[in-house]
């Protein structure tokens, strides 16, 4: 069943076809929110916020893109006014910017220096990425999201393909020359 | 892992793999429990009548705030605002010179301190302006006195312009100049 089909049910009352598009669309929904957040418990939230925000709007959807770009849409709106809002910031203030980032465990590969080394990467790349400044991170880990192209990303941040492409090159320009202050190209 | 080329890929390699590690993650996997069972709490309208006691609240506060600011009056005029530089307000505000006082060149010190004591005089007491004396005769101009900046007035009232002119400016003291 097609995701038009399924918003005509859950239109009619079938709380349960809406409950088929969540499971649909779940991941890239979290997905986005964590580009927008970078934070995994805030992200769900938002994610949660932004499905139950899209069933009330439900009957606006006019079916002129298709319901995953609306729902991404949704969802990167829900997550920047959270980013926005006065709770962040207090929670910033309180935990001093401070709390590490949680992060999944690295798949081990050949070694448990190579897993070590990862991590180690992953933590710079984290804070790095926290000194960028939204316009460019935001479109760079929305496209390491992997859920969505620059067409897409373009429909979402309302930012031109090509301004959209320089600035994922120069986030990760900028990425890499501080890596390589820290001796990552040295190797 | 010599050549600059190779090590510039890989690291474009691994800023990727750091990427993707950052947001390509799974969120909680009841997340379709959790939505559906804030769905089946009630209708969409559900969540208005916070944002209705929200705005209540916020125009209250607008209220105390239009309130608080009129019964404290208007701000006192030399409050520095906004666009005045420190060295606009700095400057110690002196008694208006009344309207004669842009008809006069300022070096009026020393004009004060040329005048003889015996020079005619207006029935005020000041020295005259223009060479008229109250009885109208010529004034002898000194030939060894020095010169004085020339005088334009704007108004004909000679008997107004002098003593503010001469006589407020020449009793300033140094610590009431600016």
């Amino acid at each position: 069943m097609t995701d038009g089909a399924l918003v005509e049910r859950a239109c009619a009352g079938d709380a349960e076809a809406f409950g088929e598009l969540v499971d649909r669309h779940r991941e890239a929904v979290f997905r986005a929110a964590l580009a927008a957040l970078r934070d995994p418990a805030e992200a769900d939230d938002a994610a949660q916020d932004a499905f139950l925000l899209a069933y009330r709007k439900l009957r606006s959807y006019r079916g002129e893109s298709s319901f995953r770009t609306w729902m991404l849409t949704i969802a990167w709106r829900t997550a920047l006014r959270r980013r926005r809002g006065w709770r962040r910031w207090v929670t910033r203030l309180v935990l001093d910017g401070s709390a590490p980032f949680p992060r999944p465990p690295i798949d081990a590969g050949p070694s448990p220096e190579t897993a070590a080394a990862q991590a180690e990467l992953a933590g710079h790349v984290e804070r790095l990425l926290g000194r960028l400044p939204s316009r460019l991170r935001d479109p760079l880990l929305l496209l390491a999201t992997g859920d969505q192209g620059y067409a897409e990303m373009s429909a979402l941040l309302g930012v031109p393909v090509g301004t959209l492409k320089w600035r994922v090159a120069e986030a990760r320009r900028q990425l890499k020359e501080k890596l390589s202050r820290l001796g990552y190209a040295d190797e | 892992m010599s050549d600059p080329r190779r090590r510039r890929a890989a690291l474009d390699d691994e800023l990727d793999a750091a990427l993707a590690r950052t947001v390509r993650r799974a969120g909680r996997t009841d997340l379709r429990a959790r939505v559906m069972a804030s769905v089946a709490q009630g209708p969409p309208s559900a969540g208005q009548p916070l944002v209705l006691w929200t705005a209540v609240a916020a125009a209250g506060v607008v209220a105390a705030m239009i309130a608080a600011h009129s019964l404290r009056g208007p701000a006192a005029p030399l409050e520095r605002t906004a666009n005045e530089t420190p060295a606009a307000t700095a400057a110690p505000v002196l008694p208006s010179p009344g309207p004669a006082a842009h008809t006069l060149a300022p070096a009026r010190p020393a004009r004060t301190a040329a005048i003889r004591p015996d020079r005619p005089r207006l029935a005020n007491g000041n020295p005259p302006l223009d060479g008229a004396t109250d009885e109208g005769a010529a004034l002898v101009i000194d030939p060894l006195e020095q010169p004085s900046p020339p005088i334009v007035p704007l108004h004909t009232d000679a008997l107004a312009i002098v003593p503010l002119a001469i006589d407020d400016v020449g009793s300033l003291s140094s610590e009431d100049r600016p």
